[in-house]
């Protein structure tokens, strides 16, 4: 029986490890106007990596890319505030504190909540970045796991070749609109 | 001397008569001509012959596999596109993240200052 316990309870971290399951975020989106899912594996990265072309930003974005093993996004946007459960975070809040990752920033402001986590490997590398943004008719979840140095975060902070985000947006939206019409 | 050699001439000179084909030879002859005619000839249909086999096959691979592989290649370069244009947006929105956590941070410690 303590043999059996013993097993278990060196097997739990290495269940732990098997990585969060972002399908538990979905209630999060249940009554969302807008969602954002990105589900990218160590395999589409490098799929991803292999289509970025070259050029001065593309260069300097491939190392970060390549390095990457997933990148996780979990974003909705709602109608009305309240139409989401913030407790619905906590179980990526407790994966996070039960691997280890460091808050490095918390924030509240009312409603608005920020949080940033880290997963520190050394003291210039970094395994990965979690990012906790709920407002109240929007929360976002990024999850980007990974060998990152910290000036890679940095540079994410730049522009680095990426188009513009908001049209990309309003592609997607455009998108749905066109799909909703043709239904 | 003389004797010798006649005898020796006589025992090396063609013998015509033993040459001559005996007197049947032409009928055997063309007895197992006919014989050879009448052996029976099976003709083997085309779909039995393994050349025709591998020959099918091979125009078979030759018509399958290009647009296949083309196929292929097309769908795997769709998913890059895709996978490229997420991964895009994934970190343009962690950007814009960043940028709105640093300025509620900023926001919020002037206040407390």
């Amino acid at each position: 029986m303590k043999k059996t316990f013993a097993l278990l309870a060196l097997a739990l971290p290495l269940i732990a490890q098997e990585g969060f399951d972002f399908k538990t975020l979905d209630k999060l989106g249940a009554n969302s106007r807008n969602h954002t899912n990105i589900t990218l594996d160590g395999d589409m990265l490098k799929l991803a990596s292999g289509f970025l072309g070259s050029g001065k930003d593309s260069d300097s974005l491939k190392p970060l890319v390549d390095s990457l093993k997933g990148v996780y996004i979990r974003s909705f946007e709602f109608d009305r505030d309240g139409q989401y459960n913030e407790a619905d975070l906590d179980p990526l809040r407790a994966y996070l504190k039960q691997m280890q990752w460091n808050r490095i920033v918390e924030s509240r402001e009312g409603k608005e909540v920020s949080e940033i986590y880290l997963q520190t490997r050394s003291a210039s590398r970094v395994g990965g970045l979690a990012i906790i943004a709920a407002e109240a008719r929007e929360v976002t979840v990024v999850y980007i796991s990974g060998d990152i140095k910290p000036e890679d975060i940095q540079k994410l902070s730049g522009t680095m070749g990426i188009p513009d985000i908001r049209q990309e947006l309003l592609d997607r939206k455009k998108d749905k609109e066109k799909k909703k019409e043709d239904e | 001397m003389k004797e010798f050699d006649d005898l020796m001439r006589s025992a090396l000179s063609r013998d015509e008569e033993s040459l001559k084909p005996p007197p049947d030879f032409a009928a055997k002859v063309l007895a197992k001509t006919v014989g050879l005619r009448k052996t029976k000839v099976i003709a083997m249909p085309l779909w039995r012959k393994p050349a025709a086999w591998a020959l099918a096959a091979g125009l078979s691979i030759a018509a399958i596999v290009p647009p296949s592989a083309m196929e292929y290649q097309r769908r795997r370069e769709a998913r890059a596109l895709e996978a490229k244009r997420e991964l895009f947006i994934a970190l343009k929105l962690t950007r814009v993240k960043l940028q709105q956590t640093r300025q509620r941070i900023q926001r919020t410690t002037r206040h407390t200052l």
